[in-house]
């Protein structure tokens, strides 16, 4: 685990140009006082980050000669997921400074409000990475983004096509999760991200197992 | 130290059936044309396909697919795959040293600045060759008991070839319970380098022999007509210009019973050619 963790902080290395880009945005969206989507901004970036160490790994056919190595399947898995936690943090600690830093020159924070942002950047990126993680794994090299666009689109014409033809269902619906206490609604979307989260885990192990390299 | 019994792998039209055995001490020649099933054989004993049949036994025990204690005894070279092009060769000994508890820091230095491969330039700029060394290195670098190298010397040219194989020599020579798997399709690096081959083709073993043997005891013996010579101790014949010429087991046989003969050393190449090309009597 620690070996393959080495090799994509090594390969993300390779990515440092972007750094500047993220902390301009960063810094673009503190200045515009928009937190609320700089988190979970920061937070994508960060799971696609970790994502892309999967294409390094299959790039040249690198597959092959990475699982020589002496790790098992449910390590490479689970090493994913651990690092797209890392950069989760790191994104979080990124735009916890920058928040923090707007707080102390422009006074205009209500800091109160930092949890709710991180709240909404880890429920987004768990569901993200949740999904995308395990169709990365099992679908090679395009085929996997292929599969994230689909699913995503399949999602977006469900969610829209509910709302066009049932409006009062979906009204109700909504109705029902505004009107839920907040601590059951935060518990309730935590459940919700730790069930994809770890189904997606459970997959991605699965099919790994299957993999031919 | 690697015995595999009917390890058998099917791609479509293409079977492999695979009984072969790695001994301790020994360096084992896997030859065969491109597509025969060397590579196939590697991955199965790997773990990075699945049999379908048969039985590998590593390291004295019987296993699907080797464990990660397994594998950090193994040091693996695989044709077409290598480490990721974004890595630097330092990065590669940041992760061997994670990796494999017996990684030697200073034998990889030492050995890649022999090799003449930079420590922070990316993988990716480097040529085919540098990539070869790279990763005939790692594999050498943590004291492995098996080594399984697939085509480890493509891409090298005749200096670094030689380079390399006194290193996997040297290798072996250091620690008597070590033993290499190398497939080559340049036979003359074989020829120098192995103490027993095994040749497949289309996906079976068809020859098993001892290096020394085969440079001792089999012969070319050129004929104009079939029938100028005993055929019982003829492998294989092939049409020539001038008659025919006859792979045999037992070239004493054939130069004490037909002195007039022309009768030539066998080496590899010739005996890969006679093998695949060859007709069988």
């Amino acid at each position: 685990m620690k070996g393959l963790l080495i090799k994509d902080l090594c390969l993300l290395r390779g990515q440092k140009r972007l750094v500047p880009l993220f902390l301009l945005l960063a810094v673009w969206f503190t200045v515009l006082h928009q937190d609320g989507f700089a988190f979970p901004f920061l937070g994508m970036m960060a799971t696609v980050l970790a994502s892309s160490t999967i294409s390094y790994d299959e790039l040249d056919r690198g597959e092959a000669s990475l699982f020589s190595l002496p790790f098992s399947r449910g390590a490479y898995v689970t090493e994913k997921y651990l690092l797209t936690a890392l950069l989760l943090l790191g994104a979080i600690v990124l735009g916890l400074v920058c928040t923090l830093a707007r707080s102390a020159i422009a006074h205009d924070v209500e800091l109160r409000e930092m949890g709710g942002y991180i709240g909404a950047m880890v429920a987004v990126c768990a569901i993200f990475a949740g999904v995308m993680l395990p169709l990365r794994i099992r679908f090679t090299g395009d085929q996997g983004r292929i599969a994230m666009l689909v699913l995503m689109a399949v999602i977006m014409l469900v969610a829209v096509g509910l709302i066009r033809l049932l409006p009062a269902q979906s009204e109700a619906v909504a109705g029902f999760f505004t009107g839920l206490p907040k601590g059951a609604l935060i518990a309730g979307a935590a459940g919700v991200c730790v069930l994809i989260v770890l189904t997606g885990y459970l997959l991605a192990l699965r099919w790994i197992k299957k993999k031919e390299y | 130290m690697l015995k595999l019994t009917n390890l058998q792998k099917n791609y479509g039209d293409f079977h492999l059936d695979c009984t072969m055995e790695v001994r301790p001490g020994a360096i084992t020649g896997f030859i065969g044309a491109n597509g025969a099933g060397k590579s196939t054989t590697v991955k199965a004993v790997l773990g990075l396909i699945r049999p379908d049949g048969g039985r590998i036994e590593l390291f004295g025990r019987q296993l699907d697919a080797p464990s990660p204690a397994d594998k950090r005894r193994m040091g693996v070279a695989l044709a077409e795959s290598g480490f990721s092009g974004e890595l630097t060769v330092r990065d590669v000994e940041k992760v061997l040293a994670a990796f494999y508890p017996g990684f030697d820091p200073a034998f990889y230095r030492a050995k890649a600045e022999a090799l003449g491969l930079p420590m922070n330039k990316k993988i990716k700029e480097f040529s085919t060759g540098m990539k070869a060394k790279l990763k005939v290195l790692a594999a050498i670098s943590h004291g492995a008991e098996l080594l399984l190298l697939d085509e480890p010397t493509a891409g090298l040219d005749v200096l670094a070839r030689d380079q390399l194989l006194e290193m996997l020599r040297e290798y072996v020579e250091a620690d008597e319970r070590r033993a290499i798997l190398i497939s080559s399709h340049i036979s003359g690096d074989l020829e120098q380098l192995c103490d027993d081959f095994y040749m497949i083709d289309d996906g079976k073993i068809i020859c098993h022999e001892d290096t020394d043997r085969l440079l001792s005891d089999y012969a070319i013996v050129k004929v104009a007509e079939l029938s100028d010579v005993d055929l019982q101790y003829i492998l294989r014949r092939r049409r020539e210009s001038f008659g025919w010429s006859l792979l045999t087991d037992q070239k004493r046989f054939y130069a004490e019973n037909y002195p007039g003969l022309v009768i030539e050393r066998v080496t590899l190449d010739e005996f890969i050619m006679m093998m695949l090309k060859g007709e069988t009597l």
